[in-house]
């Protein structure tokens, strides 16, 4: 079993990794009461929370939006504070661009639990449409991989529009990232690979639940991925989705 | 909002693959691969290679897999 990479105490990677944690058992297990503050604990009121907590994006409110528990106003109020605290950069188009698409995805997650984030001071502007995804396989999932947060069932329907058909080329991506042992990446095309497998040709859903390698590389991932909680809810969530 | 954090912030939102590869070509499978070589210049006559030495090729080459 490869261990990769360990972070260090008290850096925004530890308060993410305590989160998403605390994310993946909460999406695990229905009966389990979850708040996004609670589980943060002391990291909650410092700098480093709130960052874990953009870190980590629209996937904060999965326990919410997956699994029908009411979202708590001080859990919609911490996240309004994060994203005023860590504000979207402006600088690099490239950067903008993955922002937005990351902060569209989280008003369409707030929008599913009845809370409206549109027009919140931090977020980035919403991505201009684009003349379609890269044409390869491998910079497909080079491109969707830091995206994983918007593989939710709210997705932006243009992108998975874009996404159909490329059902194959995300296999390869997921078979190339197992084969590296880059497990985050793995289980993160692993998500996209469920949402494409739920759309049919015209965007509509359909019973078809991925490819045969989908439900053996996602135990492959949990049990290698153990140790890293971040690997944990990519493919929590995925299960949550492969449900639906 | 302290420097670090927004920096660490912003990489682990940008990171995308790791550049570092764990898999069977990479530097950490290749004392696996190097014995393998070793022990498959010698295999016993008639036997296939995955059961030479007791198994333990067919072993190692498992663990190295997973």
């Amino acid at each position: 079993m490869t261990t990769p990479h360990q972070p260090s105490p008290n850096t925004v990677e530890t308060a993410t990794c305590v989160l998403a944690g605390a994310l993946s058992r909460a999406l695990r297990e229905d009966d389990r009461s979850f708040g996004v503050r609670h589980s943060l604990g002391d990291w909650g009121d410092g700098t480093g929370g709130l960052a874990a907590l953009r870190v980590l994006g629209a996937d904060v409110l999965t326990p919410f939006v997956l699994t029908g528990r009411p979202l708590p106003a001080e859990d919609a109020a911490l996240v309004r504070t994060a994203v005023r605290a860590h504000p979207a950069p402006r600088l690099q188009a490239r950067e903008t661009a993955l922002w937005g698409t990351r902060d569209a995805a989280l008003v369409d997650a707030l929008a599913a639990v009845g809370v409206d984030g549109a027009g919140w001071e931090g977020l980035a502007p919403a991505p201009p449409p684009n003349g379609g995804l890269a044409a390869d396989w491998l910079s497909l999932a080079a491109l969707l991989v830091p995206l994983a947060s918007a593989a939710h069932p709210f997705a932006d329907a243009a992108l998975r529009a874009q996404l159909a058909g490329r059902g194959p080329d995300l296999t390869r991506g997921l078979v190339r990232s197992l084969l590296r042992r880059d497990l985050l990446s793995a289980a993160r095309l692993a998500r996209w690979i469920v949402l494409d497998g739920q759309s049919g040709p015209a965007g509509q859903p359909s019973r078809l639940a991925g490819p045969p390698l989908l439900a053996p590389a996602l135990e492959h991932l949990e049990v290698l991925g153990s140790g890293d909680p971040r690997v944990l809810l990519e493919v929590a969530v995925a299960r949550r989705l492969m449900a639906r | 909002m302290s420097v670090e954090n927004s920096t660490e912030m912003r990489a682990l939102i940008a990171a995308g693959e790791t550049s570092t590869s764990f898999g069977p070509g990479s530097v950490r499978g290749a004392g696996v691969l190097l014995l393998l070589a070793i022990l498959s210049a010698n295999p016993r006559r008639n036997e296939p290679i995955e059961d030479a030495f007791e198994g333990s090729v067919q072993n190692l080459t498992c663990a190295a897999a997973f």
